[in-house]
Parts: structure tokens; sequence; C-alpha cells
């Protein structure tokens, strides 16, 4: 099977789908340089929308590295067969499995301290990616815990069960009399703007 | 019309001109959280659906997708998963840098006096250089424990890649050193384990019982 190079614009025309296999075959063909343009396209097509959804969802400090992890590890398992349905949808669901690790990690660690500016032990890796310092203003985990106790008890089960362990919204309705799929995504989403504006008061004070 | 369908055209239309978009401003300029609520899923729902925007190199070169594209590169051309391109970060998002993080794992293994080697396996690791499948849950769960992330999902990170297209690895503290530089520097005669030093860091990383 021979492989055919195309130009910027024949491959953003391209469905993800099919713009996923060329990047596949330009590695089989042995052309890494053709492949890197096809996951530039992809990576690049994607990145603004992960980034905007992610903004409503974690703070503002947190955004840039959540989307990098969105999109690596979609586009990875887009690579190894790993992903389920197409893979607009896939990046969907892998997304909201990271801020959900996000809250994870938040509420059991108290803090994110940014890396000392200087680095000895770097190896060849590339400039070091880190969060921004959120010092001197927030303990993410105690206004988690201020948010939280803003919601009823049922509330609060729900934002534990979705949004901190991961559990889809219809797991969790399935655990929770009359509870909709609905409910639990509003309540989710509650919290999270909540979340949001308080750690901005919190960063801003 | 109402206030939350004039919104979310007005962000539609802000959105696909290119511009900010940011959706907290569209948010802020509703009251009620009920409503406030109802926005924000429809924007994500708009968003979710919303198709690749069109390629631009010269934006493109400035930015952030380049790293990402960067490190996924690295990443499907190594034996090691996605951890060349999630290592780092999580590494990063823990404030740690690599040497105290190989000391506290190190430390966590049993293998203090080691740590040297635990380098620069872990090194390999960051740099996709090792072969995931031999790395044991036993470092998975104390590198997790350390970053924050849980063994499963960095193994399942491990997993997550295109076929090896490097040499297998040689499972020894040889490989490791190699590894622990870039792949055009090694040499093949640097393939073959070194005689006499095989231990458990070896046996932690590769999963060999060694020879």
């Amino acid at each position: 099977m021979s492989f055919r190079a195309l130009p910027d614009h024949e491959l953003d025309q391209l469905d993800d789908e099919r713009l996923i296999a060329y990047v596949r075959d330009a590695r089989d063909a042995g052309r890494p340089d053709l492949a890197r343009r096809g996951l530039a396209i992809l990576v690049y097509g994607y990145e603004r929308n992960v980034m905007l959804r992610l903004r409503m969802k974690v703070p503002a400090e947190a955004v840039e590295d959540l989307a990098h992890d969105v999109l690596v590890r979609a586009i990875g398992s887009a690579f190894d067969g790993s992903s389920i349905g197409e893979f607009r949808s896939w990046l969907g669901v892998i997304s909201d499995r990271t801020v959900a690790d996000f809250y994870r990690r938040r509420a059991r660690k108290p803090r994110e301290e940014p890396l000392p500016g200087a680095h000895t032990d770097n190896g060849r890796g590339g400039p070091e990616p880190s969060i921004e310092s959120d010092s001197g203003a927030v303990e993410t985990h105690l206004v988690i815990d201020d948010v939280l106790a803003t919601f009823n008890d049922t509330h609060q089960r729900v934002i534990k069960l979705h949004v901190f362990d991961g559990l889809t919204a219809t797991e969790v309705s399935s655990r929770l009399d009359g509870m909709s799929e609905n409910n639990v995504a509003q309540i989710a989403t509650r919290f999270r703007l909540r979340l949001r504006a308080q750690l901005e008061a919190e960063g801003a004070a | 019309m109402t206030d939350i369908t004039r919104l979310l055209a007005e962000y539609i239309a802000e959105h696909q001109a290119g511009g900010d978009a940011d959706p907290l401003a569209y948010l802020r300029r509703v009251d009620a959280e009920t409503e406030r609520v109802r926005l924000a899923e429809e924007i994500d729902r708009y968003l979710l659906a919303a198709p690749r925007r069109p390629f631009d190199p010269s934006t493109w070169a400035e930015s952030s997708s380049v790293q990402t594209v960067d490190a996924l590169d690295r990443a499907l051309s190594g034996q090691a998963g996605l951890w060349p391109a999630l290592l780092p970060r999580l590494r990063a998002r823990a404030g740690m840098k690599r040497t105290v993080l190989v000391e506290r794992l190190a430390s966590a293994l049993g293998v203090s006096d080691k740590s040297e080697k635990v380098a620069a396996y872990y090194h390999a690791m960051e740099q996709g250089l090792l072969d995931s499948r031999g790395v044991s849950d036993t470092v998975l769960r104390a590198l997790g424990n350390i970053v924050g992330e849980s063994l499963e999902s960095l193994r399942t990170a491990g997993r997550t890649a295109a076929e090896p297209r490097l040499p297998a690895p040689a499972g020894s503290a040889a490989f490791a050193r190699r590894a622990a530089r870039p792949p055009e520097e090694a040499s093949a005669s640097e393939a073959a384990p070194d005689a006499g030093t095989w231990d458990e860091v070896d046996q932690l990383f590769t999963g060999r019982e060694g020879r």
C-alpha cells in the first residue's frame, strides 16, 4: 500500500478518524515529519475547545496543564485502539475523567506547589510544565470543604460520587433514588461553578 | 428569546468568529444560579460538539499545542506509552525536582542505597526508553503515591501507545545507563547487560529475574 502525503488544507478537510489513520500510515511509511503534521492539525484543532470547556470546570491556573493531559490521553488511546466511539466523543469522556482526577487529587492533597525556577536535572525532555503559583492565597482543600458544605447531604453525596470518585451520571443516578442523570449533571456543574468563583475570590483576596 | 438563548447565540457567534469566547464572561452576565448552570451546560454541549478549528500554521507555531505534539511524538515513538508525556507533568504538579522524586521513590522501594540506579530507570521511564510492561506494580504504586496518581492510571498510561519501535530493553543496569542518554548516543555494544550488577532494582523495573 502506498502512502500519499497530503498538504495542510487537505488534512484539514479529513474527519478525525481519517486524520488519525493518516498519522498512523505516515508513521508506518517512515515519515514521522508528516505524522507530526497530522498530529499538529488534530491537536491544534481541538485544543481551544478543550481549554474553553475546562475553563468552566477547573481553576484558571490548571486549564492549560489539564488540556495537555486530555489531548495526550485521548489521542494516545486513539492510536492503540483503546478509545471508544468517535474521537470527538472520546475527547469529551477523557476530559470529564481528567476533571474528576483533578478534583480527586485536590481533595486529597492540600495544594499544588509550583516548581522552583531552576532545574538541573531536566534531561532533554524540553521545558518543564508547571502550574502557576497560587501561593499565599488558597488552601484548595479547605475551599472545597467550604463549598461542599453549601449543598445538602444528598447533593454532597452526588458531588462526591460524580466529581471526586469519577462515577458517570448514569451510575450515580442508579445509586440514588429519585436522582436523574440531568440532576447529577446540574449539581456537578453548580458545584464546579461555585468552587471556581470561591477560588477566584480567595485568590483575589 | 430568553436571556439564556440569547447569550448562547452570542457565545456561539463569538466562538465561530474566532474571538476569545471565554465562557466565564458570559456566565457572569447571568444573576440567577439556576440559569447560570443552564447556560454553562448549553455552552459545554456546544463546545463538545464543535468541529476542529481550521489549521493556521502561524498561530500554531506560537501555541501551546506545539508542546503537546512534542510530547505525543515522544510517546508514540517510545516503549513506555504516554509516560514521557505525563510523568514529567505529574512530577511538576507534585512540585518535585527529579532528584527529590528519585530519592523518595528509592526510599519507598527500600533501596535508598541504590538511588543512582533508580534515577537511571526513572529517567528512562520519562523518556519513553524503558519497556513499560516490565515495570512492576510495586514501582508504580510507590510512584503513584508520590505524584498523586493511581497505580491503575499509571499502568494504563504506560500501555496506551503505538507499537514499540525501539529494541526491547536488555533488562539491566547497563540498559538503564544507555537509556538515560538520547538513543542516538547509545551504542550497540552497550546493549549487553553488565555481568554481576544485577539486583532487585533491575528486577523491579524490568520484571526479569536476572541472569
